[in-house]
Formats: C-alpha cells, structure tokens, sequence
C-alpha cells in the first residue's frame, strides 16, 4: 500500500514536472539550486553554462580512450548543461541535497556515447571498508527505449529506466582493508603473511582469492558485483521498474567504462557506453532524436546511499544529426 | 505503515508492512540465563560454521556477554535506549524521513566482543576481597550481581532490518518466520544495520553486503536444533514452535510466562525468550525482559524457582539439551506418581523422540547426627520418601 501511494505521488511529481519543465519548483524538493558560478570559468568552456533544461550531445570522432580522461582538454570545448539537483524528499528513506548542482557534457562517437560530469564535493569518500563510511557516487537515469517519459523515481513497471552507476570506491586504488586503522588484510595478494587461514581453507593462489569461486563466505557463487575486490569497470549497468527494483543487468551486458578522478574539491567523471543493439534496455542515441535524462550525485561524506541523494529532474538530451 | 498487533506489548503498532496474523511454524527459542555459564561453547559452534570466511571476522551471530555492562557491538542497548522516548516503539519513534530509529555503531564498538567480561553491578569487588551477602535483606537478589546473556538474531515477528532495508532484500520466511538477507540484492547501504535494536545484523568488509545470523535454516528443514543450541554444553538452550499449544515453548512462554522476550518495548517482537536471572536486580530486569513492568519479572523468577513444585514446568525443563531434533511436543507421563514421573518428547512430524525421568533418583548420605536442612527437606517433601530401616545413614529417595 505504501508503495502504491508512494508511486502516486511520484506520478503526481513527475507530471508537474512536465508542466513546469525548466522552473520546476515543487514543495517536496526543499532546496534551492545553487549551481556554482566557478564552473564554467574553470573549464573555460566557450559556452559559459547557465542553468539549463536542455542537453546538448555533440558529435564527435575522437578516440575514445583520449576522452576516457576527465581531465582531457577535448573536454573543454564541449559545451556544458548545469542541472540543479534536489534533496530527494519523495521516497523514504529521504535525504541528500548537499550537492547543489552537476555539470554535463556528452559526446556521440561511432561507436557509443560518452558523458562527462563534475561537481563540487569538497571531500573524497571512497571508503567502503568502514562500516559507518559510504561512498561517493553519480549516475544517469534514460527511460528505457530512449523516447518515452517515464517515473523519475526509478522506473515503473510499463516504464523501466537505464541507469548507469559510477561508484568511487569501484575506482583502481580504492582503499582496500590494507589502508583500515582497525583491520589489516592479512590475505591481500599483496600483504606479507603468507600462512593466510582463508588461503589454506579456500583456494590455492593469491590470485584465486580475488576471483568468485576463490571467494569465501555466503556471496560466493552468486551474481552481485559488490563483493569483487577489484572491478573490471568502476561503473555498474543497471535496470529498474519501481522504487526497490533497481537490478544489476547480467554480466554479459557490463560494458560500461568509466574514469573518476577528485581533485581540489571536484569531481571529474567519465562514463562511456558502448552502443550494443542487442542490449535492449540501452536507448540507442540515435542522431536527432531527443530523450529524458536525469542525473542523482551522492556525498559519501553527508552519509548518502540508496534513495538518500541530490537528484536533477528530467532534463531533455539531443544528439546532434 | 500498516497498523498491526503487538502481543508483547499488548497493544497496536505501527509498521511499514502489513504482516502476517499467525504461522503454522514460527521458529523460536527459550534461554534459561540461570543456567548459563559463558562457556562461549556456542559462540564457537557457530563462528566455525557460517562467519569463518573473509570480512566475517568481526561478526558474532551468536554472542555471550556479561551483563549489566557488557556486550557487542559496545553498549548498543544502552545507546538506544538512551534515544528512544519511552512508550514508543522504534518504528513509532523513526525520525523524519526514516522508517526506523537507529544508528550505526562505530568500527571500533566491534573490537571488544567481551569487554566487561564478569563485572558486576553494585560496589565493585576489589583483589583479595570476596562478595557478602546479607540473606535476611537481600532474600533472593544479591547486592553484587551479573548475569550472562546469550543473543543471537532473534527472527523477530516485525522485524526491522527488513522494515528499512529499500531494497526489500530482506525477506521473512513464511514457512518458519526465519529472516534472511538476499545476498545478490543486497547493495550494501547499511540501512539494516542501522535499524536492527539488537544489532545482529553485520556489514562484510570484503563482500559489502550484510550478513546475519540464518537460523541455521538448513538445519531446521531437516528438523534438526540450530549450531548453537545444538552445541550448548549447559543445556541452557530449547528450540520450537512458539505457534503451537502443544509445543514446549508456548508452554514456557504462554502459559508458564516464565521466559520473556529481550527489550520488547523496541516493538520488533523478538522471537528468543529468555528465563531471567534469579539472583538479579528486578528493576532491572524489568528494563531488559518486561516493558519495565516488574510484576513480569517477579512472576518469572517466582515461577522458576518453585519450578521443583510444578511437575509440568519440571518436566519442560529437562526437555533442554537433551536431543538435536526440534522437539514439536510432549507429554508428561505418570503425573500422579512424582517418583515415576517421566516425560516423553515428540518431533515435529509426531514420532517419539525420548522419554526422561522428572525427578533423578536421589541419594542422601548423611554422617551420624546430621539432618537434612531446611531446602532439602521441602523438595524430599514433595517424593514419596521411604527410610531404608536397615541401613538408617543411606537414605535413598
């Protein structure tokens, strides 16, 4: 019953959203946006970006492992939307809205798209290994199919959303058990001990250790990509049909890559997907076309997870011809 | 929140979810604290067998600890009960924009499983000095008192990981009332951890997924006593049906009402019952076993300890430790004879388990003058004693 009401109300939202598409201004979203007036001086973007209800996909040809570098001056030249992002104040539990505002840019490649975000976070939070510490993260939401409009709050059953989930402690040199004041890793391919417990009671090699049949405990054997030590990709495929719903797609569709990089109190994130037509929960960006996009930034530092998160509201994309 | 039943407290509650009015089977269990020694035999029963694995180090699913200071996580009753405003439940109490009130311990609040490990409350009990106990004013409750409490995951009937969880990885088994975590959809937010009163449920450092104790699940589809009740040398332990009249565990907790449930004022109706401690502090107690009411308490330990008085409650009570399989329900053969009593278990599917005498044969020996004291004379009292005339020092009962 909850969720029904729930889902109501965020229909309710979502359809005066529409009506008010670019001066949304809903009671429910308590805080203001308040996109910072640095940003496009520190790009030096040609395009000095205002508060926007429109994205711009531009075409490109460049190499994709160029790009695959936030920092990359290509970057610079493209033109930037500034969305403004909320408290999310509709689904319990509500949180978030310490981030006021993301930065997009996003290129058409022969071969898929690609998106650059950045916004301010002054600390770097990507310690998963703590209990009380939580991650920083961004993602995109597209309905599923590209065109349709659909529950800005993950989905609904006649309309999935793609998300696309880049997650920092996912990033190569996250802090491992190793960097933990109060557990050492001792089983760590790289630590010292050698006589591990775990080693003699699971698997035979270091390496082992790393993979899911070396891994011991209740995860082992089952698909979720939380447990993996070390991440083929820093940016999680996901779908969902509902609030709760969101669902890891099978590995066979992970192709997503991605770069994060924080540096003077921003972050820098590329995500990159491979355009696979036999994906068919992916829009496929196709020239001239236009969808709804959405982006949701989470502050570790603020304790933001799940549903707790500063999210934008729909916001159309177009790609170039 | 649906508006649901709470039989511990007596009275209607909020919940986020409509749950069910009754099972056939609700896994349950009674701990007799009096008889508990700390031995930690199932601490390590079940350590070895579910959270040997990596990141699982600093889980206890089953945990023993001293009582009034001790336990694990660090003070995790204290600090909730600290937080929640009495009379509420915690998901009465849940803050704006939660569903559940709670907090996340600290790493470190993991690090000292057995800190306070026989400290007693009262004046502290120096080196070379040794307790007094003053009979006439302290009739039953001593001045220096602890006690062990044994805790484990207690599959409560509402349950608030699963309340909080926004994944719904949670779920609660219909066919044993079991809570168990999904581990392909759990994500990792920590919102269980947050929300469970007893903290029993754990965050894997290595898996980034919570785990918690399964009720050893597997065991009890074969109709067989979890690890740690299974593996308890003090016998402290007896595992059941709370749903089913016949059961001894409804007896104990129903009709005996002599084990009660841990902090039921949190509102999740835990599923493990504890027999309170005699020699301790009712006020006390009462904050731990009764809603504060401390006619609860009173009738419990009162209860217990006439329990060589009520052949029935005598009886349940050997039914403890004495076989691994979920004992469905008994019957108390030759009631009439207390000598000859004996009572008889049955399974879950109705097949006879064992039958065991209430009343252990009783030898006295006695030197050359000396008389039976006052106690021992009240429970010969109630056997049908005979004096052997030819051997009058060996008194056989």
């Amino acid at each position: 019953m909850e969720k029904l009401e729930s889902l109501k109300t965020v229909f309710a939202l979502v359809l005066l959203s529409h009506l008010t598409r670019g001066a949304f201004s809903s009671p429910c979203f308590g805080a203001s946006p308040s996109p910072s007036p640095e940003i496009g001086s520190r790009l030096g973007s040609p395009t000095a970006p205002a508060r926007s209800s429109l994205i711009e996909m531009v075409k490109s040809s460049d190499p994709v492992e160029s790009l695959l570098n936030p920092s990359s001056d290509r970057w610079q030249s493209v033109p930037a939307s500034t969305l403004p992002l909320f408290r999310q104040n509709v689904v319990t539990p509500t949180g978030g809205g310490s981030i006021g505002s993301v930065n997009v840019r996003c290129m058409r490649l022969p071969a898929g798209v690609i998106f650059r975000l950045d916004w301010s976070d002054s600390t770097l939070d990507n310690d998963t290994v703590h209990q009380s510490r939580f991650r920083d993260a961004v993602a995109i939401e597209f309905p599923v199919g590209g065109a349709g409009d659909t529950v800005l709050a993950m989905g609904s059953p006649h309309g999935p959303v793609n998300i696309w989930h880049w997650k920092a402690d996912w990033e190569p040199g996250a802090p491992v058990m190793n960097d933990s004041p109060y557990m050492k890793d001792l089983d760590s391919p790289t630590g010292t001990n050698r006589a591990s417990y775990y080693r003699r009671l699971h698997v035979d090699s270091p390496q082992e250790a790393n993979t899911a049949q070396g891994r011991s405990g209740p995860t082992s054997g089952l698909f979720n990509l939380f447990p993996q030590s070390s991440h083929k990709s820093p940016v999680e495929d996901i779908v969902a049909v509902g609030i709760s719903s969101i669902t890891t797609k099978p590995s066979r569709f992970q192709n997503l890559q991605g770069k994060g990089v924080w540096r003077d109190g921003r972050w820098q994130v590329v995500v990159y997907k491979p355009l696979d037509s036999k994906d068919p929960s992916c829009p496929q960006f196709k020239p001239g076309s236009r969808l709804n996009t959405a982006v949701a930034v989470w502050n570790g530092s603020q304790q933001d997870r799940n549903g707790m998160k500063s999210l934008s509201n729909w916001t159309e994309l177009r790609i170039a011809k | 929140m649906s508006r649901v039943w709470n039989d511990q407290l007596k009275r209607w509650t909020t919940y986020p979810y409509e749950v069910p009015e009754s099972y056939d089977f609700h896994w349950s269990a009674v701990f007799n604290i009096n008889r508990c020694i700390a031995c930690q035999t199932c601490t390590m029963a079940c350590k070895s067998t579910w959270t040997f694995g990596k990141g699982q180090e600093h889980m206890w699913w089953n945990n023993v600890s001293t009582k009034p200071f001790g336990d694990h996580p660090r003070g995790f009753d204290a600090k909730l009960l600290s937080m929640l405003p009495k009379g509420k439940t915690i998901f009465e109490a849940a803050p704006e924009g939660e569903r559940v009130l709670g907090y996340i311990p600290d790493d470190s609040d993991y690090d000292y499983p057995n800190a306070f490990e026989d400290r007693t409350a009262g004046n502290h009990i120096g080196a070379g000095q040794y307790q007094e106990i003053d009979v006439a004013k302290h009739k039953t409750q001593d001045k220096q008192w602890f006690f062990y409490l044994q805790r484990i995951c207690n599959h409560c009937k509402k349950p608030a990981c699963l309340a909080a969880c926004p994944r719904k990885a949670i779920y609660k088994r219909e066919k044993d009332g079991i809570v168990l975590v999904d581990q392909e959809r759990c994500r990792g937010y920590k919102k269980c951890i947050m929300a469970c009163p007893y903290k029993k449920t754990f965050y894997n450092t290595y898996t980034k997924t919570t785990q918690k104790c399964i009720g050893c699940y597997p065991r009890i589809e074969q109709g067989e006593t979890t690890r740690c009740i299974s593996a308890c040398i003090g016998k402290i332990r007896l595992l059941g049906n709370v749903e089913d009249e016949r059961s001894p565990i409804h007896y104990l907790v129903h009709k005996a009402k002599v084990a009660l449930p841990l902090y039921p004022q949190f509102g999740t109706e835990p599923q493990i019952y504890y027999i309170p401690p005699r020699w301790v502090n009712t006020k006390f107690l009462a904050m731990m076993f009764g809603n504060y009411d401390e006619s609860k308490i009173k009738h419990a330990v009162r209860t217990y300890a006439n329990s060589r008085k009520d052949i029935e409650l005598l009886g349940v009570l050997q039914l403890f430790g004495t076989t691994q399989q979920i004992i469905g329900s008994y019957e108390i053969l030759d009631r009439s004879h207390p000598r000859e009593a004996r009572v008889r278990a049955f399974g879950l599917k109705g097949e006879e388990l064992f039958v065991v005498p209430i009343y252990p044969k009783i030898e006295v020996h006695l030197a050359e003058g000396e008389e039976l004291n006052t106690d021992d004379r009240e429970v010969l009292a109630n056997l049908d004693i005979r004096r052997d005339p030819t051997e009058p020092w060996r008194n056989q009962y």
